[in-house]
């Protein structure tokens, strides 16, 4: 399902790659479709593995490597649609409790020792 | 026949033993599968295989660093002989990835649970192993601590050499260290670089590293070698900016280094009796060095690698594996990883499958870290 | 080793730190990304010594520090240990003490020996040696030396972490030499040699006996060695002068380096002598020429 906080989080997206990959760009310099990897945004895997790790603290969704991971990070679009597909929150929506959980904002994990 | 910095000591501890003949004796099996680790700072999902040193318990991280440290400094000194002047003047390297952030991270777990005001790294200065070492062995040398990630203790060893070369120091100890710490393991979870199974450097079937503890001691000298004793010819160290992460997967800096290492030691591709190499089992990795071996070999000599038995051991690999390697030659063969990369279709090039019996020789050791980090040592035994 | 050129930065820390990345852009003339202030310092250090030097791709780096790149360390420590948060791919990488040397490579489009080494209390002579050691071999005719250390705050944990009384006045510092014996590297300013280490006090006073010391030298201490023991060794050598460079410095680890860059642009020709101790009967030295 997807709702109109969809626009929201490729939004929050967004910010999250501009911050997880310190790069000197507004939000508004990353269209929705442009390539991540490969493209203008010159990113790396070392890149691709710090999004996935944010993606797995923010929103709870486990992007596996390999032929997964290229398809999921291929644009903001392909993120977005793959959070929204495997959010682990009811339906497979995403609510605003998700969109809020952007980038600055601690989510509580599993503490470890 | 010129003076050479000349090995004249050794201690060593691995998940195969506390001590040169318990990994002889290993080594003369197969590699084993490492245990999963139970620690407590990896969740149920990021349960990793990891060889820890034999018989260790992983709590109280500073007792477990300090006696690893002292049980391989002092088999390295015992053999050595030397008297406590000799001693006292040795040079001190220490290579390592990690230094002492086990005892760091041990630290400040207690202080989150008992003080008021938790300070992290609180032992925030390099030179603490250093500093231990030099009280407990009474040495007043020089001392250096050196970390360039998984080849810490290669270049330790390679820095050392060189100080014996041009006769700075008439004895060195080189120290090498990598214990379990959450940093670490967390840390190369994290990059996805970790396998849940085995390492199977060069094979088709390598997907990744199992980490592993050890920790190592050399001493050395300048001296006219005796036929068995091991010497270390040269090597070279140099920066590949291709990736942080990776050497260029097209072979070109390995090659650059290894042939750089052979020039500095004096001897061509074709004198080279066997290769250890760096063989991490990652996809890239391997691909690199690779194609950085068969660029300099035309006719390939044995290949081995060492981590399917211990792991990649990080700062420690480069002294520990060189060890493990000068001690199974003295022992008469090259070590054997059957059934890993047994044919060359996958890269190039195949690892020993049997324990080759070898004699005297001169043999080429690959190391390659993060931060492009590359470094190959030569070292020979016998009339060279 | 001769000295042609040396590049700083220096800041002494109040209660904030200052922003780097404008810096780091106006003196590089480029933007970096995943970078740290330790990185950012190294950067910015070694742009002011080689900005005007074309280098030789086979310039070896030597880097060292007190503590190395504590704010990611503490980063990760904390969020590990505190917050419960695994490290981050970017920051585990750059716990190891050589991505610095990584970046500085890259940068400067160096095929390089690259070494990250550090020793308590003799950091910079440290990495003095490794270099001459290179040079001695014949593998280098150019190298760049060079010391990074940064604050953390709060300045009153960092001042426990440093081992430093609560009032000391903290900085961030930067310094780096281009040492070599290459024409392409232009006139030397000056040259390192003397680079000693000593056991014992005893070992060291036979050592300074034997100087051929004139009244161009000057003499000057390291942060651990006392002030009374800098004049019996000033009197012993009979230097004519004191350079007393860390009079108003704020502390970072390797000060060591700032004699260097002190020295080496106060203008006038002469020879400084330079002593520190571990304060447990080991002492380093150096000798540094201005021409």
């Amino acid at each position: 399902m997807i709702d109109m906080d969809y626009n929201t989080l490729k939004q929050a997206l967004k910010k999250l790659v501009i911050e997880e990959c310190d790069k000197d760009i507004e939000v508004s310099d990353i269209t929705d479709d442009e390539l991540l990897f490969g493209g203008p945004l010159d990113l790396d895997s070392l890149d691709a593995l710090q999004i996935c790790m944010a993606v797995k603290s923010h929103y709870g969704v486990r992007i596996e490597g390999g032929p997964k991971a290229r398809a999921s990070l291929q644009s903001i679009n392909c993120l977005a649609e793959t959070i929204i597909a495997e959010s682990p929150l009811s339906g497979g929506a995403v609510t605003e409790a998700s969109v809020e959980a952007a980038p600055g904002s601690k989510v509580p994990t599993a503490r470890l020792g | 026949m010129s003076l050479r910095p000349c090995v004249i000591g050794a201690g060593i501890a691995t998940c195969l033993g506390g001590d040169v003949e318990e990994n002889l004796y290993a080594l003369k099996q197969s590699p084993k599968q490492a245990a999963i680790i139970e620690h407590h700072s990896l969740t149920d999902a990021e349960r990793l295989p990891y060889h820890l040193l034999k018989g260790a318990e992983l709590d109280h991280a500073d007792k477990r660093l300090y006696q690893q440290i002292d049980q391989v400094v002092s088999q390295a000194l015992g053999e050595a002989q030397l008297n406590d002047e000799q001693r006292s003047k040795m040079a001190l390297f220490v290579g390592s990835s990690s230094h002492d952030i086990s005892v760091s991270e041990q630290l400040y777990k207690q202080e989150l649970i008992s003080s008021k005001e938790p300070l992290a790294l609180r032992l925030s200065s390099f030179g603490n192993i250093a500093g231990y070492v030099r009280k407990r062995f009474s040495i007043k040398g020089e001392d250096f601590s050196i970390n360039t990630a998984c080849t810490s203790s290669a270049n330790a060893l390679l820095y050392a050499s060189s100080m014996l070369r041009t006769g700075q120091v008439d004895y060195v100890l080189v120290l090498a260290v990598e214990l379990f710490n959450d940093t670490t393991a967390l840390g190369f979870n994290n990059l996805e670089l970790l396998t849940h199974t085995q390492m199977t450097p060069f094979d088709k079937a390598r997907d990744g590293i199992v980490l592993g503890e050890a920790c190592g001691a050399l001493v050395l000298t300048r001296k006219e070698p005796e036929a068995k004793e091991f010497v270390v010819l040269g090597g070279a160290n140099l920066c590949d900016t291709h990736s942080i992460s990776s050497a260029n997967p097209d072979g070109s800096s390995i090659a650059m280094v290894i042939r750089r290492a052979l020039d500095n030691a004096g001897v061509t591709p074709g004198q080279i009796r066997a290769i250890k190499a760096h063989g991490t089992a990652s996809l890239r990795g391997d691909e690199a060095e690779a194609a950085g071996v068969l660029q300099v070999f035309q006719d390939l000599p044995d290949v081995c690698a060492i981590k399917p038995y211990i792991g990649h051991t990080l700062g420690a690999c480069g002294l520990v594996e060189m060890i493990l390697f000068y001690q199974t030659i003295l022992a008469g063969f090259i070590i054997a990883t059957p059934g890993i990369a047994s044919d060359e279709k996958e890269l190039g090039l195949k690892l020993t499958q049997r324990h080759e019996s070898v004699g005297s020789g001169i043999f080429l050791l690959n190391y390659f870290g993060f931060g492009g980090n590359n470094c190959s040592l030569v070292i020979a035994n016998g009339e060279q | 080793m001769k000295i042609y050129s040396t590049g700083m930065y220096y800041e002494p820390v109040i209660d904030r730190l200052p922003e780097l990345k404008p810096l780091l852009k106006a003196v590089t003339g480029q933007n970096f990304r995943r970078i740290d202030r330790f990185i950012q310092l190294a950067l910015i250090g070694v742009s002011r010594c080689s900005g005007e030097v074309s280098l030789p791709i086979e310039t070896a780096i030597y880097l060292t520090s007190g503590q190395g790149d504590l704010e990611v360390m503490i980063d990760v420590l904390e969020q590990m240990l505190r917050d419960g948060k695994s490290p981050k791919p970017l920051s585990f990488i750059n716990t190891v003490s050589n991505s610095a040397c990584y970046h500085l490579a890259k940068y400067l489009h160096l095929k390089s020996r690259n070494c990250f080494v550090a020793s308590h209390c003799f950091s910079f002579e440290r990495a003095l040696r490794l270099a001459m050691v290179d040079f001695l071999q014949g593998n280098l005719t150019s190298a760049l030396v060079g010391s990074v250390d940064i604050c953390v705050l709060p300045l009153a944990q960092h001042r426990q972490r440093i081992a430093v009384s609560p009032d000391t006045p903290v900085a961030e510092a930067c310094h780096w030499l281009l040492l070599g014996d290459d024409d392409c590297l232009g006139e030397p300013m000056g040259e390192v040699e003397g680079v000693e280490h000593f056991g014992s006090k005893e070992a060291l006073l036979v050592w300074l006996a034997a100087l051929d010391v004139d009244n161009s030298w000057s003499i000057a201490g390291g942060h651990i060695l006392p002030e009374e023991e800098l004049v019996f060794y000033q009197e012993l050598t009979l230097v004519g002068q004191q350079f007393q460079y860390r009079k108003n410095l704020a502390y970072y680890d390797t000060q060591t380096a700032s004699a260097f860059s002190q020295y080496l642009e106060h203008g006038r020709e002469g020879t400084l002598l330079h002593i520190e101790t571990d304060g447990e009967g080991r002492y380093c030295t150096f000798l540094l020429k201005v021409f």
